[in-house]
């Protein structure tokens, strides 16, 4: 399904209005939009027409079987056939981007169902829902096969890697009717994806990582032991971040129910110091194993994002 | 400590309000989901010591915060405030204006010094105050006035030469003071508290009342004269005066120079050791009214410095005589008559004395001519006269008889100082005078047996003396033994009055009746006053009092000062009160001391704008315990910008 001739009418009316670049939107207005599906579209073809104007010129993320060699490009990537009976040089870059795999791992749990100020941020699973479609959309734009995996504690939706353009709606529309429910078993997600990507691919796990870390980290070290890149984008809700000025209150996970009643406002320096050492110690981590890790609040807009996937996927060719 | 609003102090039980808010809210606390819970409790875990400290400390402040702010509603007044800021006040000033209370302080009287003090608290008065100035010597001169009458009163308050009693005063002041009023009440004595003065029974002080004890003391010291005795002149023979020297504080000398001033003129003059005695002669000053001084330089206290007594002297006596011809008294009088010390008359007449030796005639004379002045009576030497001479007393009213006693023993006349030697003389003790109920009689000779000898008083209007003996040998040998003329000497002048007449000084402070025509005083000090006849009349200076009567004449009333008030020793205030009392008499012997203990219902200092100030404080220290701290902020700050880690 082509991707340019889904949006409806309003949408693009909507979408041409703003005179932001979309990728640079704030996610809860790019929610607006429309659907899915017409999001990652904007987002991702923003993003590509910006990044033309880029420093990143000179990397080819346009899609050709066969172009002509122009002075500047990767001679990796000249299709000597083509020379041979053409004399011509032709850059293959067809062939190249398709070996990519990709799988994108998305938390699903009940804890990225949440947002600190409903109404005017995305939660973190609809954030995640866009930034995976973007992904989606731009991987598949690419020639790369793209799956997706949503787990709970649970494997919720498995979707196999393809790299056709008809696999983005139902990869899209799955996507969207995804609902947070359950705790979170991000191990034994990545356990599973490790075991279905036979080929070295890319793992691409979006999640709040509100999870079992020794699980998880083990789990990555083992996707990166069996060669797979991996790129871990922590998704974190501003309020997560800063601690709300909700007075005295009585706080409970809405995984399992752990309350915990105190002042918040007494509460805030070592909160913030104690989710500092938990992204200091994941970013650690993830550099000690060769995975990237990035930290997201879900006020950041998407093109950013984007734009730490294209460097990671400029580093795999 | 004491409130201005004590009601509001209720208002510190909202203190409890934190900690029920707290545990109130532990079960309407809200309930918020929150994903990343665990940072949260990590964070407690490192911070539960600290916040439970801020936690408790907030409490604590917020707990102080109410109380301090009840505090400060209640008006909460410490210590002692400025002395015109009292509660409304009943005072009674018990002013001693005694005779002590002239000696000086400064150059200036104990009473100007106490008068002053008065001043200065009367001038310190709120309008709700009430006054009540009461001398110690004389009447109330304000009862229940505002200040303005009772600095008045306090200017009214005159110097006596009178002795204080304080306790008596104390007990006026508790009578005057109204009781069951909301009004605090302090009695203010103000005195030098002589030690003569605090004698009295000590004061039960209801409990809600303050004794203030003013209290000052001379930088003077005083001799005194005391103990003055007087012998008036006979005809022939100068009388003298004689007093003691005492001293009450270092003197410059050891000696003083006493005279003796009768009508304005120094007859005598003599030294006068300190602690000694000294006697001055009293030349006869003459027939009349005489105002007569024993004087030593003025001292320290003023009113014990002259010693003032009156001495009448009469015209030369006139004695009719009626008794046996030859008899002993006959030539006794007979004598003393040729030494020009009386005149013996033949005829009864304008005799001024009878003299009646229990003869029948005589004293059928003396009782149908009842208006002779004077009668010396004497019963019969013969035992069967006795009866009618007895009836004679009877018709007289002379309340007394003479009876014979059946075994007589021998007696002697007991010791008299007015006759030296009459001890020596016998009696043969037959008659007895028996009273017949005349206690006011004076017994001015008794036998050594202790019964009545010689007495004497005032019947039917004149005066007797009755002699329980007849004067003959068989009765008594004094007519016989050289002390016969002395004693006629002193029955006729001294007992009898024939020589002059020595009125008793009149203690100033006292009450003294004065004659019946009596129409104005004039005191010692000039000073004129209106008198009803026959009033009693208190002299309050020592001196000389002239009394002036309707019908043109003046009697002398001599005014001294009481003996006691010469000790000028001092004793302490708390002996005003009992033992329970003693303990709320504030002594303030010095000017700071005074000022300190004027008043003392005085509402102390507002505490309020200090405790404001530290309700203030505590909201500073409550926003700043519970404020966020500095490295949220900036963390908040560094998101915003960034947006990512």
């Amino acid at each position: 399904m082509d991707a340019r001739s889904s949006p409806d009418e309003d949408s693009r009316e909507r979408a041409g209005a703003i005179r932001t670049p979309i990728e640079q939107l704030d996610p809860a207005a790019l929610a607006t939009l429309g659907n899915l599906e017409f999001v990652a579209h904007s987002v991702v073809e923003g993003f590509l027409i910006g990044l033309h104007r880029s420093p990143h010129r000179g990397f080819s993320v346009e899609f050709a079987e066969n172009r002509p060699y122009v002075p500047g490009d990767d001679v990796r990537y000249v299709d000597w056939r083509m020379y041979a009976r053409s004399d011509r040089y032709y850059i293959k870059q067809y062939e190249e981007e398709t070996n990519l795999r990709a799988y994108l791992a998305l938390d699903t749990s009940r804890s990225m169902d949440w947002t600190s100020t409903p109404g005017s941020l995305l939660t973190k699973l609809d954030y995640g829902r866009l930034l995976a479609a973007s992904l989606a959309y731009l991987l598949l734009r690419q020639g790369d096969a793209v799956g997706l995996l949503a787990f709970d504690e649970r494997i919720r939706l498995r979707v196999p890697p393809k790299a056709t353009k008809s696999h983005l709606a139902p990869l899209l529309g799955s996507l969207a009717r995804l609902r947070g429910s359950g705790t979170t078993d991000a191990g034994g997600a990545v356990q599973e994806v490790a075991l279905r990507m036979r080929r070295r691919g890319l793992v691409v796990l979006i999640s709040d990582l509100l999870v079992d870390t020794g699980e998880t980290l083990h789990a990555l070290h083992y996707l990166r032991h069996q060669g797979h890149e991996v790129l871990v984008f922590h998704l974190m809700d501003p309020g997560e971040r800063d601690l709300p000025e909700a007075g005295d209150a009585v706080f409970f996970d809405p995984e399992d129910e752990t309350e915990l009643r105190t002042d918040s406002a007494a509460l805030r320096p070592e909160y913030r110091r104690a989710v500092e050492e938990a992204v200091r110690s994941w970013g650690v981590e993830c550099r000690r194993m060769g995975a990237d890790y990035h930290l997201f609040t879900t006020d950041t807009p998407l093109g950013a994002v984007l734009g730490e996937y294209l460097q990671k996927r400029s580093r795999l060719g | 400590m004491s409130f201005l609003h004590p009601w509001a102090v209720g208002l510190a039980a909202l203190a409890s309000l934190p900690v029920l808010l707290h545990i109130l809210r532990r079960d309407t606390r809200r309930r918020l989901a929150f994903p990343a819970i665990r940072y949260l409790q990590r964070a407690r875990e490192r911070s539960a010591r600290a916040i439970e400290l801020r936690d408790r400390l907030l409490l604590a402040t917020r707990c102080a915060l109410i109380l301090t702010l009840a505090a400060a509603a209640s008006g909460p007044l410490f210590g002692r405030g400025d002395v015109s800021d009292h509660f409304p006040t009943d005072l009674v000033l018990l002013i001693d204006n005694s005779g002590s209370m002239s000696r000086l302080a400064g150059g200036i009287t104990l009473l100007d010094v106490q008068r002053e003090r008065a001043l200065e608290l009367v001038a310190s008065a709120r309008s709700g105050d009430r006054f009540w100035i009461l001398p110690c010597v004389g009447p109330a001169l304000a009862v229940g006035v505002p200040a303005e009458a009772a600095a008045r009163a306090v200017e009214l308050v005159g110097p006596t030469d009178a002795a204080a009693d304080l306790s008596a005063g104390v007990r006026e002041a508790l009578r005057l003071l109204p009781a069951g009023t909301t009004r605090a009440r302090e009695i203010v004595v103000l005195s030098d508290f002589q030690d003569s003065a605090l004698q009295g029974k000590p004061v039960d002080l209801p409990d809600d009342v303050r004794i203030v004890a003013s209290r000052v003391d001379a930088d003077s010291a005083n001799a005194a004269l005391l103990d003055l005795t007087v012998e008036p002149p006979r005809p022939g023979h100068d009388g003298a005066a004689s007093a003691r020297v005492a001293s009450f504080g270092p003197m410059t000398s050891d000696t003083v120079e006493a005279r003796l001033v009768v009508d304005g003129e120094t007859v005598s003059i003599a030294r006068a050791g300190i602690g000694g005695s000294v006697v001055l002669r009293l030349p006869d000053p003459g027939a009349g009214q005489h105002a007569i001084s024993v004087v030593i330089p003025p001292s320290g206290a003023r009113f014990d410095d002259r010693r003032p007594f009156v001495l009448r002297v009469l015209e030369t006596p006139s004695v009719w005589h009626s008794g046996p011809p030859g008899s002993y008294v006959s030539r006794a009088l007979e004598t003393l008559a040729s030494d020009g010390g009386l005149d013996l008359r033949s005829t009864p007449g304008t005799a001024t004395a009878w003299f009646v030796e229990g003869q029948v005639e005589g004293s059928a004379q003396v009782a149908s001519n009842g208006a002779g002045p004077l009668w010396i009576l004497t019963p019969p030497a013969d035992d069967e006269l006795l009866a009618r001479f007895n009836s004679t007393l009877d018709r007289l009213a002379i309340p007394w008889t003479v009876t014979l006693v059946d075994t007589p023993g021998r007696l002697e006349i007991a010791s008299s100082p007015a006759v030296p030697g009459l001890e020596s003389i016998r009696l043969q003790g037959r008659h007895r005078l028996t009273s017949a109920g005349a206690g006011a009689d004076t017994v001015f000779l008794r036998a050594s047996d202790g019964s009545p000898w010689l007495v004497g008083g005032r019947a039917s209007g004149r005066k007797y003396l009755l002699i329980g003996a007849p004067l003959v040998p068989e009765a008594t040998d004094l007519p016989v033994s050289a002390e016969m003329l002395p004693f006629m000497e002193t029955v006729l002048f001294d007992w009898a009055g024939l020589g002059g007449e020595l009125p008793a000084p009149v203690t100033a402070g006292t009450a003294a009746l004065l004659p019946a025509d009596a129409d104005s005083v004039s005191t010692p000090e000039g000073e004129t006053l209106r008198v009803d006849g026959g009033s009693p009349y208190v002299p309050l200076r020592v001196g000389m009092h002239e009394i002036f009567r309707r019908g043109g004449g003046t009697s002398l009333l001599a005014a001294t000062a009481p003996a006691s008030e010469s000790d000028l020793g001092t004793a302490a205030p708390g002996r005003l009160a009992g033992s329970d009392g003693s303990a709320r008499i504030m002594v303030a012997s010095t000017g700071r001391q005074w000022r300190a203990a004027m008043y003392g219902s005085r509402r102390g200092r507002p505490l309020a704008p200090y405790l404001v100030a530290l309700a203030v404080f505590l909201v500073v220290a409550e926003a700043v315990i519970a404020a966020p701290r500095r490295g949220t902020m900036v963390a908040r700050h560094h998101h915003s910008a960034g947006g990512r880690s």
